[in-house]
């Protein structure tokens, strides 16, 4: 063991950074879901609280919010998996059939620009472009004599904004690893597939989509781990409390009644509950993966 | 053998020009917004470029 330590040094080294981060800011901070247990106390500390056993499972499962928060973060999960995963593979098999490469790399370069910009000035753009009075997106509405649609205060809008600004800003960036994988498809099968008379549709079906399949798969396997991890930032920018009805999710809701209104013990304990639904959503994901294909994480 | 330009490749280009038109309009927008005189953006004139002389931007420089 010893030997084998020294043998390492060096590798270990360089793993050290890393386990490190996990310690400190993943490790050590889950002692604190104990305080979910607790009647937290601010000024008894974690230790000195009484125990109060499931006494904040049961409030959050018997608070007639808890279901539609439930189903809000699931709902703007999926959604996001269902059309925002297949975007960048789509536009990585359009830009692979361009010939023209200056092209091609002008589109990519174009394409990788909204995933530099941060969270918080995508929700400021957001809400100057669809602002029914200044908003170029009403304007465009306005001009085939539509009403303008208030999209920022209605509840029904909420998702369609959420996961087509998400497809704006990442498709690009996430058509990158889907070329990379495409620049390892053997030109060879493309040639014999032309001979055997394959047209371009089969030749993308038969050949291009197996090539990519496996990184496909990993990257579904860990999208589908994040279908409830819904970016705190990007609701909580977006939403307000005319949306409240589609956009408040668990992370926001954790957030203003755990951090805003103190409840600290209750808001852990809500917050426990998405990271062990999460954790299944992860496993189950990565299972089905290995029994339908050969690829998974673990 | 030459390949003769399908109709596929000219419906392909168009779709990855709407791309571009939609990555980047909103780039160019908020850079004209940022760059023109505040009247014309409460008025919703602009568009493309920047609206108003420098003479009339007081914030600039």
């Amino acid at each position: 063991m010893i030997k084998q330590v020294m043998r390492d040094k060096y590798f270990l080294l360089l793993l050290a950074p890393v386990l490190i981060y996990y310690v400190i800011f993943k490790y050590v901070p889950m002692f604190g879901i104990v305080i979910s247990f607790k009647n937290y106390n601010l000024f008894k500390g974690i230790w000195d609280s009484e125990w109060v056993g499931l006494k904040y499972y049961i409030q959050f499962f018997t608070n007639p919010d808890a279901f539609e928060l439930i189903r809000n973060t699931f709902l703007l999960g999926a959604y996001k998996l269902l059309f925002g995963f297949p975007a960048p593979i789509i536009l990585a098999l359009l830009l692979n059939e361009v010939r023209w490469s200056i092209y091609k790399r002008f589109v990519q370069t174009v394409s990788y620009l909204p995933h530099f910009i941060s969270v918080v000035v995508v929700a400021g753009m957001l809400t100057l472009f669809l602002s029914p009075t200044i908003g170029f997106i009403n304007d465009v509405i306005k001009a085939f004599g539509f009403q303008p649609i208030n999209f920022l205060m209605e509840a029904g809008w909420f998702r369609t904004i959420y996961v087509a600004s998400g497809i704006w800003q990442e498709a690009g960036w996430g058509s990158i690893i889907y070329l990379a994988a495409l620049t390892t498809v053997d030109p060879q099968l493309y040639e014999a597939a032309e001979i055997d008379g394959a047209g371009r549709w089969k030749r993308m079906l038969h050949v291009t989509l197996p090539g990519i399949a496996p990184a496909m798969v990993i990257l579904l396997v860990l999208n589908a781990g994040q279908i409830l991890e819904i970016g705190f930032e990007k609701v909580f920018l977006l939403y307000n409390p005319a949306t409240y009805e589609t956009a408040d999710v668990i992370s926001t809701y954790v957030y203003r009644t755990g951090i805003v209104k103190g409840n600290f013990s209750y808001g852990t304990a809500v917050d426990l509950f998405m990271g062990v639904i999460s954790f299944i959503f992860v496993f189950s994901a990565n299972y089905a993966s290995r029994r339908l294909g050969e690829t998974s994480l673990w | 053998m030459k390949r003769k330009v399908h109709l596929f490749d000219v419906v392909n280009a168009l779709l990855l020009s709407g791309v571009v038109v939609a990555t980047l309009y909103p780039f160019v927008y908020m850079a004209a917004v940022s760059l023109s005189a505040s009247d014309y953006v409460i008025r919703n004139e602009v568009t493309i470029g920047p609206k108003g002389s420098i003479s009339t931007c007081t914030t600039w420089f």
